[in-house]
């Protein structure tokens, strides 16, 4: 993982993207014991880029906002496979920040430590609330497993849902998952 | 019973949250090892053929009644 944040960095170094953090299950595992997963999940912000209008679909712009990263790794060394990018062990998915909570989410990240390398990771009480609005059963797991740490309490999950408009979200999740 | 079960608990819940604390990059390196044994399962399936040495859930429940 600190070939990825080299890269990350460097990138920002670059101005290739103007910030960075990792979310999912490699940033859950700064929190909680190591889980199994497949990729790096990093959120992105791009300079001057509105993913939405950048072309002249939501795909198309996505892609638009992303192919300078894309050449940035290839000039590096780096090639995509699949839906990713191979940077060593992990296969990396570069995700741009879609909306106010993912963006807030890569603003407000904290800054881990991987081999001494510094790595952008997004805070647990985010993670929680990003997991919350996708809503699967391992998103659930996710956030019963940072509570769980004590990474995260239910009253700032419950700030950052309300002001992120999941506040039912939220309250639905208490109602399943929270003993009476 | 309940006491039992109670103290059993505690003492997975502490275990978890000693896993949790070890650095976050030996945690990433071993999340790759398991992805990587799931590769090598996938890759080369164990030989269903072969002479079973697990014990299986049957295994137990026979023994018990």
């Amino acid at each position: 993982m600190d070939e990825v944040a080299r890269l990350l960095n460097d990138m920002v170094a670059a101005g290739v993207i103007d910030d960075y953090a990792v979310f999912g299950a490699v940033a859950q595992m700064r929190y909680t014991e190591a889980v199994a997963t497949l990729d790096a999940d990093i959120l992105v912000v791009v300079p001057d880029a509105d993913p939405l209008q950048a072309g002249a679909s939501k795909r198309a712009g996505a892609l638009n906002v992303l192919s300078p990263i894309y050449a940035f790794c290839r000039e590096h060394g780096y090639q995509a496979e699949g839906e990713a990018i191979r940077v060593g062990d992990w296969p990396v998915q570069i995700i741009p920040a879609f909306d106010a909570l993912t963006e807030a989410a890569v603003k407000d990240a904290e800054t881990g430590d991987v081999d001494g390398v510094p790595l952008r990771v997004v805070g647990a009480d985010y993670l929680a609330v990003i997991a919350l609005s996708v809503g699967r059963a391992k998103d659930f797991t996710r956030i019963l497993a940072l509570r769980e740490c004590e990474a995260v309490t239910n009253q700032r999950i419950a700030e950052l849902a309300d002001r992120y408009d999941l506040g039912e979200a939220w309250r639905s999740f208490l109602e399943r998952f929270d003993e009476k | 019973m309940r006491n039992e079960v109670q103290r059993l608990l505690q003492k997975q819940a502490a275990w978890q949250r000693s896993r949790a604390s070890r650095p976050w990059a030996d945690k990433l390196r071993e999340s790759v090892a398991v992805r990587r044994g799931c590769a090598a399962i996938r890759e080369h399936p164990p030989d269903r053929r072969a002479k079973r040495d697990t014990v299986r859930y049957w295994d137990i429940t026979r023994v018990s009644r």
